[in-house]
């Protein structure tokens, strides 16, 4: 019994992916109806119906992360662990997921054909990723780690069929495949050190002989992980499969699959406590990726590759966090990563709302990129959703009083604390440079007029969700004691035990 | 009441968090109802400022009205409000602002919701920040009030005001970048590991080397942007000129004594040694800023750059008086703190009027107004009177006690800010003259004057200045306790 109880978000998610896999295979399997009419009200019926499997059926699984948080114990002869850490991270991975399942409701730049699987491959994604928390084993480690980047690879071209599409879902796959080799020599020489696969046991090993093989070892292990973060030089990536993919898709690639990255890092950054030069190879990505993030994001105009690159500059923050390996870092980064799910999320709401009302292109279906310019006059086409992406943006751009003034200030205390007071100064001016772009998104929703834009109309739960998002940013921000002390705790029990 | 006692302050600061909550559920539309809340947040929290001043007991030098409430007692953060000799100027100063400030909006018809919103987020930063006690929340408001300027620049200015938004925006947030690490490096080269600044103000006698050098010049810049330091004070006078009328009022008024009081609060009362270190480039950019802006000023043809070059000047004389780091010079700092932020709101208030009627700004073009406006045009020569420091109005006192103290410890910085001084009569007695006085311009002919609902909120500022010019006892009454306590860890 215990066993199903520290497993039960994880078999939540896999009976909601056998359910969505049972539709794509009978309702919405290639129907060999000759009359297209009756071909098309059968997609439909799948989609519709997947659509609401899925984002009840991950509503259920967020409840039963919440029921599962207080289990701890290990599983599966050890490899895998259950605690408060991994249990938290289930239960916002399981937020975002719900978030990408409700953004990805009525895609309309999706084919009806490919919905029911692309609701699929988001749920087996986000398996994997919970797996990942808590597998506390190299080998399983890096089978889910793979587990849920193959279902991304295949949700990006899901888009569409040709052009742009193909050149980013490439890049994205060949990218992922190489970092994920190179990940997987570091932990084979990690094997090789330690005669073990067992990450503690890895760790006990190292920290008994910190060499720079070691080292070397550790930088080449958390490779692939850094490629999913998008953290510079792993970044190229990004921009263009968010640009090209659904927005939902994106939604899921930037927020969710982020707090998984960073659950993982966090995870095998254990492996290393002990060698002190990892401290230079973190903050010095962490400084390159801030700063070429947010130099790059100055001169997008498309939103989706500006928050590709902000994605990139903000994984250059985490990682700020973890480059002292402490408690208080570790802490910070996963309150940081917290308020960002929820920035990014809202920012997409926006996103999804507004991709619904562009015109439709070739295949009669709306683009999936989306210009800054048109968000223009959003205030008055909708004030929710203009509140909804200041907040988001601001958010990002560590503006008072949101999740992410507050997160930086706690990534930024807990760097000086580990002596890197100049680091924090290259992240206050990087601070500044990202205000400038988002800013620019800004002036787009707020200055500008709404002249020449198509109409919105956000229903009810679209603006429900994104005042509410907002405020719950908001609240996180100003009392951070709600979260802070079980994130402490959290930290307690990984880095104790 | 006895809630009132306790938790004067917090009421305070949630009388326009109140306020932003109310608008946001308002409809757009129901401008009366916007305008109404707008009003009653603002009234309250002026009464209350009001009120806040009458029961101060100047005798103490310690923060009285103080507040504890734990809030991240693991990382030393702790909701601490309080407020002494030093700050409860600028409270009664951002609340009379506040609400002549939504008072001259009276006529405001687009976007109505909005703007009263951000005034109100904005409002709630500028009061967070003159009240809190621990770096952590005083940043939360710093910053809190910047952000909100670029929407109400950018939306509801006038002259370049999308390029004067972003400029202002990005000017005062590269000063946030070195308060940020700067406030944390704080807590942690002290070793107090907390971010109550009266803990680390006791407790930091010695130990910082040179990183408490460091530190300080990083506050000292970082703040001192906002403050309008030369060199960094370009984003100032565009920012006025763009701004709407209101916000103009609250960015001069208030927004950039929270870069000197900044300066007061964090740099010369938890690091004196370094204050001490740095006087010299602190009094020889004050005198720049003296000289520099009242030259400026005087070559300007548009009416509120003008006002925001000699805001400019002004600025300096306070960061002049905390310089001399005597107790005559930091009373004076805090006096000419308060004076200049009422005088340029009158300033302000009065050319928003006149912008309104004519559309323009510029001297060349306007002329004789005195005629038309009597009561506007006073209005702004009260405001100009006050600015070259006449006797019977309150920076009189102020400057007086400035250039007394800085006479005696930097003579020659002394000399050349009273010359300043001189060149600064030199233009607000040329721009009175050539726009409200000579013959009456017969396109001017038909202009209403300020009605008398409108004269309210001129009048409230004008007779600010006239009380604490009259009764300086006043002001220095409050002031003098805490400035001798921060005087003696200067080792004045």
């Amino acid at each position: 019994m215990d066993l199903y109880l520290r497993f039960l978000p994880e078999l939540g998610l896999l009976g909601l992916s056998l359910a969505l896999f049972l539709v794509t295979v009978t309702v919405g399997g290639e129907s060999d109806d000759a009359d297209p009419s009756r071909r098309n009200e059968k997609r439909n019926a799948a989609a519709f119906v997947s659509e609401h499997i899925g984002l009840f059926g991950s509503i259920g699984v967020l409840i039963l992360a919440a029921l599962a948080i207080w289990q701890d114990g290990t599983l599966f002869f050890d490899a895998y662990r259950v605690g408060l850490f991994s249990q938290l991270v289930k239960i916002a991975l399981a937020a975002g997921l719900v978030g990408a399942m409700w953004l990805a409701r009525d895609a309309r730049n999706l084919p009806v054909r490919d919905r029911p699987e692309f609701l699929l491959f988001m749920a087996l994604s986000t398996l994997g990723m919970m797996m990942l928390v808590s597998a506390d084993e190299l080998i399983s480690f890096y089978v889910v780690l793979e587990l849920s980047a193959y279902c991304l690879y295949i949700m990006v071209p899901m888009a569409s069929g040709h052009g742009s599409h193909n050149e980013a879902s490439y890049k994205y796959f060949i990218y992922g495949a190489t970092t994920s080799a190179i990940s997987l020599y570091g932990m084979s020489i990690l094997y090789g050190l330690a005669g073990t696969t067992s990450i503690p046991g890895i760790a006990a090993a190292l920290g008994a002989a910190p060499t720079a093989l070691a080292l070397a070892a550790v930088v080449l292990a958390i490779t692939g992980i850094l490629f999913k973060l998008a953290v510079f030089p792993f970044h190229f990536w990004a921009p263009d499969v968010y640009q090209v993919s659904t927005h939902s898709a994106a939604a899921f690639i930037a927020a969710t699959s982020k707090v998984g990255a960073v659950a993982a890092l966090l995870r095998l950054l254990l492996i290393g406590a002990d060698i002190e030069r990892l401290y230079w190879v973190l903050g010095g990505l962490a400084v390159l990726s801030m700063t070429f993030g947010n130099l790059a994001a100055i001169a997008q105009k498309d939103l989706k590759r500006l928050l590709a690159y902000s994605g990139v500059a903000q994984g250059g923050y985490i990682l700020l966090g973890l480059m002292g390996q402490d408690h208080a870092g570790y802490t910070a980064a996963a309150y940081y990563t917290a308020g960002y799910l929820a920035m990014v999320l809202l920012c997409f709401l926006v996103i999804v709302e507004v991709g619904r009302t562009l015109p439709a292109t070739e295949g009669g279906r709306p683009s999936n990129v989306l210009p800054i310019s048109s968000l223009d006059g959003l205030h008055q086409r909708s004030p929710v959703l203009a509140l909804a992406l200041l907040v988001g943006l601001l958010g990002m751009a560590g503006v008072p009083p949101t999740a992410g003034f507050t997160g930086k200030w706690l990534l930024f205390k807990a760097a000086i604390e580990v002596d890197a007071f100049w680091l924090v100064f290259i992240a206050g001016v990087n601070n500044t440079i990202a205000v400038y772009y988002y800013l620019i998104v800004v002036k787009a929703a707020y200055v500008h007029g709404p002249e020449g834009q198509p109409a919105l109309r956000p229903g009810l739960v679209a603006k429900l969700a994104g005042l509410g998002v907002s405020l719950g940013v908001v609240l996180l921000g100003v009392f951070p004691q709600w979260v802070v002390p079980a994130l402490d705790r959290a930290m307690t029990a990984l880095l104790g035990g | 009441m006895s809630f009132l006692d306790t938790h004067l302050l917090t009421t305070i600061l949630l009388c326009p968090v109140v306020g932003f909550v109310a608008l946001c559920c308002i409809p757009a539309d129901r401008i009366r109802a916007l305008r109404g809340v707008a009003l009653l947040s603002s009234f309250a929290a002026f009464a209350l400022s009001i009120l806040l001043w009458m029961r101060f007991d100047s005798s103490k030098a310690e923060l009285q009205f103080v507040e504890r409430v734990p809030w991240l007692p693991e990382l030393g953060i702790g909701y601490i409000v309080g407020v002494d000799g030093l700050s409860l100027p600028m409270v009664l100063l951002t609340g009379i602002v506040f609400f002549t400030g939504v008072l001259t909006m009276w006529e405001l018809e687009t976007r109505v919701k909005e703007y009263f919103a951000f005034t109100m987020a904005l409002v709630t930063g500028v009061f967070g920040v003159f009240i809190a006690q621990d770096l952590f929340f005083l940043f939360l408001f710093y910053e809190l009030a910047v952000l909100p300027m670029y929407v109400l620049i950018a939306v509801w200015g006038s002259t370049r005001r999308e390029y004067a938004a972003m400029k202002l925006t990005l000017f005062l947030l590269a000063g946030s970048a070195l308060l940020f690490p700067a406030l944390i490096g704080l807590s942690y080269y002290s070793g107090v590991d907390s971010f109550d600044m009266q803990m680390l103000a006791n407790g930091s006698d010695e130990g910082w080397g040179g990183m408490g050098l460091v530190l300080f010049l990083m506050i000292y810049v970082g703040f001192g942007v906002l403050a309008g330091i030369f060199p960094f004070h370009t984003w100032s006078p565009i920012g006025h000129v763009a701004a709407p009328t209101a916000v103009s009022m609250l960015h001069a008024g208030v927004l950039m004594k929270l870069g000197s009081y900044g300066v007061l609060r964090v740099g010369v009362t938890i690091l004196p040694e370094a204050m001490v270190e740095w006087a010299p480039l602190i009094a020889t950019l004050a005198v720049c800023n003296i000289l520099y802006g009242a030259f400026v000023a005087l070559g300007q043809t548009d009416l509120k750059y003008v006002v925001g070059y000699s805001s400019v000047s002004h600025m300096g004389i306070v960061m002049l008086g905390l310089a001399t780091m005597t107790p005559a010079g930091i009373s004076g700092a805090v006096f000419q703190m308060f004076a200049h932020g009422v005088m340029t709101a009158l300033f302000f208030s009065a050319i928003g009027h006149i912008y309104d009627r004519t559309h323009t700004r510029e001297i060349s073009k306007l002329g004789g107004l005195f005629h038309t406006m009597p009561r506007a045009s006073t209005m702004f020569i009260i405001a100009g009177l006050a600015g070259i420091g006449v006797p019977c109005l309150a920076s009189f006192w102020a400057e007086l006690l400035v250039f007394i103290a800085a006479v005696k410890t930097w003579p020659v910085h002394g000399v050349l800010a009273i010359f300043g001084l001189v060149v600064s009569a030199l233009f607000v007695l040329r721009v009175v003259q050539r726009t409200f006085f000579g013959p009456a311009k017969s396109e001017w002919k038909d202009l209403d004057d300020l009605r008398p609902w409108m004269t309210t909120p001129r009048l409230i500022l004008a007779a600010t200045l006239l009380v604490f010019g009259l009764v300086p006892g006043l002001m220095l009454d409050t002031i003098e306790a805490t400035v001798i306590a921060v005087t003696r860890a200067l080792g004045g």
